[in-house]
C-alpha cells in the first residue's frame, strides 16, 4: 500500500477493531461471569431455604416440605431439583422433578456451597452441593444430655436454558453493537484520515503543479498545520532558489550569447566589407588581423564555457570545505584553542583557478561565521603547487575583511598519487582553513 | 549625408565605417559612450548608429541624454540584445530602429539610408527634379534617360541638395553634412564641388545666392 492515506486508514481501523474486540470480550466475560454468579446466588439461597427444612425428631430426620410454595420441584417438567440423603448414601427425600436420576454431593457448606454443572436426562442442570448436620432438639426433662449429630448431603439443580438464552442473547447483543461500532469506526476513521491529510493532500497536489515554467509559486504557510509549515518554508526556500538559478542560467546563457553574437557580428561585416569594396593593402591587413583577433577572443570564450562544464569542482569543494570547518573549526574553537592551525587539505586538480576563486573564498566567509565562535575570525589559505602559485598569489586577497598580511604565505609541496608516484605536472591546490583569534589576526 | 557610428569593438568601427563611406555617407566614429554623446550633441549628423553596450556610458543612456538635450537626429540602435523587452525598451528611449547583432551589411545600409531620407521627409527611395532622376538607392544620376557619372563628392552634394530642394543651403551646412571628421575641408572645396556639378548638370539647376549660399530648383 503506497498511499498514505491507505496505510494510515488500515492501520487505524486495524487498531480500532483490535480494541473493540478486546473490549466486546472484556464485556462479555464480565456479563457472563455476573449473570452466573447471580444464578449461583440464587441456586445458594434455595440450597439455604431447603437445608431450613430439615430437622432431627426423636432420632429421626424430618423434612418439612410444602410442595405448595415451591411447585417447580413438584412436577416431572419442573425447572429445578433436589436430592436429600445422608452422608452414608441413605435417600431422605428427593423431588418430584428429578424421577428416578441421581445428584451426586461433591460437598461444599451451607454458606459456601459446591457449584458444578450436569446433565439429567438430557437437560443441563446448574447444581449446588452443600453438606450439613442436624441434631435432635434438647428437651427439659432429659437433663444435661447431648444430642446425636446427623451429617445430611443436600444437592440442588436448576435447568440452566434459562441462563444460556440470557448469556446467548447478551452475546448477540454485543456482537451486533460491536458490528455498529466497528461500521461507525470505519466512517469516523476515514474521515478522520481524509480531513486530517487535506492539507498535506492540497500541498502535495499543488506541489505537483509547479514546473519549470512556474517557479515563482510560493506556497502559502500560515494556513498549514504546524507539522507541514516547515516542510512548506523549505519548498517555498528550494522554490526561490531554483528560481534564482533559472533566472542565472538565463542570464549566462544571454549573456553567453551576447559574448558570441559580438564577434560574430565582427567577421559577418568583415567578410562582406571586403567583398563590397575594393581595398588597400593596408585595408587588407587591417582586416586579416582583425579577423585573427575575433577568432581567438571566440576560442577563448569557448574555451572558458568547456571549462565551466567540465568543472565539477566547486560543488565537491563546497561540501568539503562545509565538513572542514564543521569538523574541525567549531570543535577547536570552542575549547578555546588558539593559534593552532586547523587544517584540512582539499586536492584540486584539472580545474582552473580562476574558476575555484568564488566558491573557495564564498564557501569560506560563509562557513566562518556559521561555525567559529564569535571571538574568533577566519584565516583562509591557499597553497598552491608550483605552476599555479603565482596566480593565486595574486588572487589570494580576495575577501576584505582578512587583512593581506595574515595571510599564510604560500608555500609549495610535493603531492605523491596513491601508488606513490609523484605528479608534478597535474595543477593541484592545497586549501588550509583556520580558525584564529582575533587579536592574532 | 554624414553619419555617426559609436561602437567600442574597433574591428566592427572600421569594417561599417568602410562600408559607409563606399556607400557614399561622411562617417565620424566614437569608441565609447562618453566620445559619442560629445559628438552628437557637437555635430548635425543625419543618422546615428549606436551601439547598446558601450562603455563609460551605455547606449541608452546616450539616447536618453541626446533626446533631452533636444536632439532629433534619427537613431539605429545596434545590440547583440535580442528580446522583445529589450527593443521595447530601446524605442521606448526614442531610438528610430533597432538592429539586432550579427547582421547583413546590406541590411545595415539600408536602414541607414532609410533614417537618412526619413530626416528630410522623403519616403521614395528615387526623386524626379524636371529632367533630373535620382536613385538613391543605386546612387545613380540620370538627365533625360541619360546616366550620369559622379564622383562620390559630387554625390553627396546632389544628395544633400536634393534633399534641401527648394530652399538656400548654406556654404558651411553643406560643408557639416558631406564631410567628416577626418576631412579638413578647404574654403572653396564646396565651391568646386558645385563647379563639377554644374558641368556635368548644366548650371541651371544649381543656383547661387551670394552670401546665403546654394539653391536647387528647377523652373
Amino acid at each position: 500500500v503506497k498511499s498514505l492515506r491507505a496505510q494510515l486508514t488500515i492501520r487505524l481501523l486495524l487498531g480500532g477493531t483490535l480494541l473493540l474486540g478486546a473490549a466486546g470480550a472484556i464485556s462479555d466475560w464480565q456479563t457472563r461471569r455476573a449473570v452466573s454468579d447471580e444464578f449461583d446466588v440464587s441456586l445458594r439461597n434455595r440450597v439455604q431455604s431447603l437445608a431450613g427444612l430439615t430437622e432431627i425428631k426423636r432420632g429421626k430426620i424430618n423434612f418439612e416440605f410444602a410442595g405448595e410454595s415451591m411447585p417447580q420441584f413438584e412436577h416431572l417438567q419442573g425447572s429445578e431439583v433436589f436430592q436429600l440423603r445422608t452422608t452414608d448414601g441413605r435417600e431422605i427425600e428427593r423431588s418430584l422433578s428429578l424421577g428416578t436420576a441421581e445428584l451426586t454431593p461433591c460437598g461444599g457448606s451451607i454458606a459456601v456451597p459446591k457449584f458444578f454443572d450436569t446433565t439429567v436426562k438430557g437437560r443441563k442442570l446448574r447444581c449446588a452441593s452443600a453438606n450439613f448436620s442436624r441434631g435432635e432438639d434438647e428437651d427439659e426433662d432429659e437433663g444435661d444430655r447431648h444430642p446425636p449429630q446427623i451429617e445430611i448431603s443436600l444437592v440442588v439443580g436448576r435447568d440452566r436454558a434459562s441462563l444460556d438464552d440470557t448469556l446467548s442473547t447478551l452475546r448477540t447483543s454485543l456482537l451486533l453493537v460491536g458490528t455498529g461500532a466497528l461500521a461507525a469506526l470505519i466512517g469516523i476513521v476515514r474521515w478522520g484520515v481524509r480531513g486530517g491529510l487535506a492539507p498535506l493532500h492540497h500541498l502535495g497536489e499543488n506541489v505537483a503543479m509547479v514546473d519549470a515554467a512556474s517557479l515563482a509559486t510560493r506556497f502559502p504557510v500560515e494556513p498549514l498545520p504546524e507539522e507541514l509549515r516547515p516542510l512548506s518554508s523549505r519548498l517555498n526556500e528550494l522554490l526561490a532558489r531554483l528560481e534564482s538559478a533559472f533566472a542565472r542560467e538565463r542570464r549566462f546563457t544571454a549573456n553567453a550569447a551576447h559574448e558570441l553574437r559580438t564577434p560574430l557580428a565582427e567577421l559577418r561585416t568583415l567578410a562582406e566589407v571586403n567583398l563590397l569594396t575594393p581595398s588597400t593593402e593596408l585595408e587588407r591587413v587591417e582586416s586579416w588581423r582583425d579577423a585573427l583577433s575575433t577568432t581567438r577572443r571566440m576560442e577563448s570564450l569557448a574555451l572558458r564555457l568547456w571549462n565551466l562544464h567540465v568543472s565539477k569542482i566547486p560543488r565537491a569543494l563546497s561540501i568539503a570545505n562545509r565538513w572542514c570547518w564543521r569538523r574541525h573549526a567549531w570543535p577547536h574553537g570552542s575549547r578555546g584553542r588558539l593559534a593552532r592551525t586547523i587544517a584540512v587539505s582539499l586536492w584540486i586538480w584539472r580545474c582552473r583557478p580562476i574558476l575555484l576563486r568564488t566558491p573557495i573564498l564564498h564557501c569560506s566567509a560563509s562557513y566562518s561565521q556559521t561555525f567559529v565562535p564569535t571571538p574568533l575570525r577566519m584565516l583562509l589559505s591557499v597553497r598552491p603547487s608550483a605552476s599555479l602559485r603565482r596566480r593565486w598569489r595574486q588572487q589570494s586577497h580576495f575577501i576584505s575583511r582578512i587583512p593581506p598580511a595574515s595571510l599564510m604565505k604560500p608555500t609549495c609541496r610535493t603531492y605523491s598519487s596513491g601508488s606513490g608516484e609523484r605528479i608534478p605536472h597535474v595543477p593541484r591546490l592545497v586549501i588550509t582553513v583556520s580558525a584564529l583569534p582575533s587579536p592574532q589576526i | 549625408m554624414r553619419v555617426l557610428f559609436v561602437e567600442d569593438s574597433a574591428s566592427l568601427r572600421r569594417s561599417v565605417s568602410r562600408a559607409l563611406r563606399h556607400a557614399g555617407y561622411a562617417v565620424d566614429l566614437a569608441a565609447d559612450g562618453e566620445e559619442g554623446f560629445a559628438a552628437a550633441n557637437l555635430n548635425d549628423y543625419d543618422a546615428l548608429v549606436l551601439d547598446v553596450m558601450l562603455p563609460l556610458r551605455d547606449g541608452l543612456t546616450v539616447l536618453r541624454q541626446l533626446r533631452l538635450a533636444g536632439k532629433k537626429t534619427h537613431v539605429l540602435l545596434l545590440t547583440a540584445r535580442d528580446t522583445v523587452a529589450d527593443r521595447v525598451e530601446g524605442l521606448r528611449q526614442g531610438a528610430d530602429d533597432y538592429l539586432v547583432k550579427p547582421f547583413a551589411l546590406a541590411e545595415l545600409l539600408a536602414r541607414v539610408e532609410a533614417l537618412c531620407r526619413r530626416a528630410y521627409g522623403a519616403k521614395s527611395p528615387a526623386l524626379r527634379i524636371g529632367p533630373l532622376e535620382l536613385d538613391f538607392s543605386a546612387r545613380r544620376l540620370r538627365r533625360d534617360g541619360v546616366d550620369v557619372e559622379l564622383t562620390a563628392r559630387e554625390w553627396r552634394l546632389l544628395e544633400y541638395l536634393a534633399a534641401r530642394r527648394g530652399a538656400v543651403v548654406p556654404r558651411r551646412e553643406i560643408e557639416a553634412h558631406i564631410y567628416d571628421e577626418y576631412v579638413e575641408p578647404m574654403s572653396n572645396v564646396v565651391d568646386a564641388a558645385v563647379y563639377g556639378l554644374r558641368r556635368k548638370l548644366g548650371s541651371e539647376f544649381i543656383r547661387t545666392r551670394r552670401g546665403l549660399g546654394y539653391l536647387l530648383e528647377v523652373e
